[in-house]
């Protein structure tokens, strides 16, 4: 049976920093700073990291990962040699995980402090990766005595607001959860340059992962069952409004949907939000976000029609419904609806 | 029969630190797991005074043979609750812990037309078998006295002190009349506060109390401490105008069931987070267990109202220790 995991369960065992700094392409004249040994976690410590990767997974943003075979990054066999040790590996594990990440950055990325945690989740192990942001000014001093970062110094940093967690991932061991996917990925940093592209530099390239679900199958689920929702409802003007919400979030320029975006962006009650989450944990659908490919469906997307009993339909094309068409309801329970344009061509 | 001072000062003086330490590992050993029953009773101790164990010496051979070992309340500890109810849960806890030498039910032993001091007095000692005890199985000879009673039992115990009282008084009858009629009320009022607060759990027409009496057991239970009851009365209020009338049953009728499925995770949670209480005050507040059942049920309810009347740093923080669960 697929065990749980309940990010409220996590236990932080080990936790070793390391420092990466910003560099040119192809230049290694500078090297990452490693830290030589794991870091020393009081109760308060061992708290604020377990609260910042539980609001990481809390966030809408989170969606399930897997390895993907064709990948050549080394996080899949790096995790679970960590796994393998029982986190005892992690000093030298967590190295090579900070040097792939130093050598595939570029120009472009920023400094990073790169934060890998081993410990528990559902009393099962987990491997945590935590990539923080700092700013220009936000320095990590390595104690040169015992050659590593303080976590206390990231932490301190954080709540400064001069470091972010901007990506994290949790790897869990498949046969330990009998999932069928390998993690949890939180990118807040999604590139928006690459609006078309379903993966991220984060998950393709530094962890070598793909989306769990498929994302065409995912957005196409999305799209069914928001609309069989919709159809659950009896005010007729409201599921028209909604159908051509649902149209427009989905054709949004973005690259990952989330039924509770939609929920809170779009549908007008508390009660429709509830009832709608309801309907989609019945489903066993996810209520969080997931990368979004319309290609199955750009045909039902793009087309609205409202038909009527006495044989009229009106049909509207990429949104254009709701700004000319006006739907009202009558006392008697027909409905009205005005067109305001002008006759382009009579068949 | 004369007493040996002496004697009775030496033992007293090789006994005292043994008692002392024994209080000190009885009483947070009750305060910590007496929650267990959901209540939260005052709980105290002392060790006697060695003067006054001569003068109880002293007393008490004046009627029988009695020595310095006779004395069973060398260490005594005090559970004072609010509803005689939890004199019952109570008396389940000690006998759960601890090994009964002796009991008195005072109330027992009095007719149905004589009324009087009605505590419950155990004497007891630490059983080796419960975890906390087993290194300390040197104290397991000492005996030592749990005085258990209600408010009103005590309030009535303190006023026959401070007025010399003893049932066995020779005062005029018109004296002992008022003082009967003052012990009766007493005994009434430990009646009537349960009956009121029962009714209370039961009335449909009084939400707000019906769901705080049935949330408080469970932060005493997992806090181990006493909550705000005005910051509750007005959360409750609040978080309830979030809800439709369907929500209100249903929170009403499964929170029970909610709250025992997800045990594990609440009493982890409530561990974790012991020392930092006081940066996260909901979480010592009644009402936690109906954001938690809210969020798990239906969220939007809460975070679509939260903003209005509460901090939305709170809502977060909260949110971060349910967590959230993945299938």
């Amino acid at each position: 049976m697929v065990k749980r995991i309940d990010s409220s369960s996590i236990i932080i065992e080990r936790i070793i920093v390391h420092n990466i700094p910003k560099h040119l392409k192809g230049d290694f004249s500078i090297e990452p700073n490693y830290s030589e040994q794991e870091s020393k976690l009081s109760d308060g410590l061992r708290l604020f990291f377990k609260d910042k990767v539980v609001q990481s997974l809390n966030s809408d943003r989170a969606f399930k990962i897997c390895f993907n075979d064709e990948s050549t990054s080394p996080i899949s066999w790096i995790v679970n040699d960590i796994f393998g040790s029982g986190g005892s590996k992690i000093i030298d594990q967590s190295k090579l995980i900070a040097k792939h990440l130093f050598e595939i950055q570029v120009g472009s990325n920023a400094a990073g402090i790169l934060v890998i945690i081993f410990g528990k989740v559902s009393k099962k192990n987990t491997c945590i990766i935590l990539k923080l942001e700092r700013d220009k000014g936000a320095q990590l001093t390595l104690d040169q005595t015992t050659h590593s970062y303080n976590i206390q110094e990231v932490k301190d940093l954080m709540l400064t607001q001069k470091t972010k967690i901007f990506k994290s991932a949790l790897f869990i061991p498949r046969s330990d959860f009998e999932t069928k996917y390998d993690g949890i990925i939180t990118d807040y940093q999604i590139d928006i340059r690459a609006k078309k592209e379903v993966r991220t530099w984060f998950m393709d390239i530094f962890l070598g992962c793909i989306p769990f679900e498929d994302p065409k199958i995912t957005t196409q689920y999305f799209y069914n069952y928001t609309k069989q929702f919709v159809f659950t409802l009896d005010d007729e003007i409201q599921k028209a409004k909604y159908i051509q919400d649902l149209n427009s979030y989905i054709q949004k320029n973005n690259q990952t949907l989330s039924p509770k975006e939609f929920a809170d962006d779009y549908l007008l009650t508390s009660k429709h939000k509830n009832d709608y989450k309801n309907y989609l944990l019945t489903k066993n659908f996810t209520f969080s976000s997931f990368p979004k490919d319309t290609s199955q469906i750009d045909r039902l997307i793009k087309k609205f029609v409202v038909s009527f009993e006495n044989g009229i339909s009106i049909i509207g094309k990429d949104g254009t419904f709701n700004k000319n068409v006006k739907l009202e309801n009558l006392p008697n329970g027909q409905h009205r609806a005005e067109i305001r344009s002008k006759i382009l061509s009579i068949k | 029969m004369s007493i040996d001072i002496k004697n009775i000062t030496e033992s007293w003086e090789k006994d005292k630190l043994k008692f002392e330490k024994l209080g000190k590992l009885v009483y947070p050993f009750i305060k910590s797991n007496i929650t267990e029953f959901e209540i939260l009773p005052e709980i105290s101790f002392r060790t006697k005074e060695l003067l006054s164990i001569i003068k109880k010496i002293k007393r008490k051979l004046k009627s029988k043979t009695y020595s310095y070992s006779s004395l069973n309340d060398k260490l005594g500890i005090r559970i004072i609750c609010s509803f005689q109810e939890e004199m019952e849960l109570i008396d389940i806890f000690i006998r759960k812990y601890f090994i009964i030498k002796r009991v008195e039910y005072k109330k027992e032993e009095l007719n149905f037309d004589t009324l009087g001091y009605i505590s419950n007095h155990y004497d007891v000692s630490i059983n080796n078998s419960i975890d906390q005890f087993k290194k300390h199985s040197k104290y397991k000879t000492l005996i030592f006295e749990i005085q258990v009673r209600t408010l009103n039992q005590h309030a009535w115990s303190n006023a026959a002190h401070a007025l010399s009282y003893k049932q066995d008084s020779m005062l005029p009858d018109k004296l002992n009349r008022r003082i009967y009629r003052l012990l009766s009320l007493y005994e009434i009022a430990d009646d009537e506060i349960s009956t009121v607060n029962n009714i209370l759990k039961e009335d449909p027409d009084n939400y707000i109390y019906t769901v705080l009496k049935k949330l408080e057991g469970k932060i005493y239970k997992y806090a181990k401490i006493d909550f705000d009851r005005d910051t509750s009365i007005n959360a409750i209020r609040i978080l309830s105008g979030y809800f439709s009338e369907v929500e209100k049953k249903s929170l009403l009728k499964e929170i029970d069931n909610f709250i025992i499925t997800n045990q594990e995770k609440i009493q982890r949670i409530f561990n974790e987070n012991r020392n930092r209480f006081h940066e996260i005050p909901f979480l010592t507040q009644p009402e936690i267990f109906i954001i938690w059942f809210g969020l798990d049920k239906f969220s939007f309810s809460i975070d679509d109202n939260w903003i209005n009347d509460f901090d939305i740093c709170e809502l977060k923080q909260i949110k971060t220790l349910w967590g959230r669960v993945i299938d």
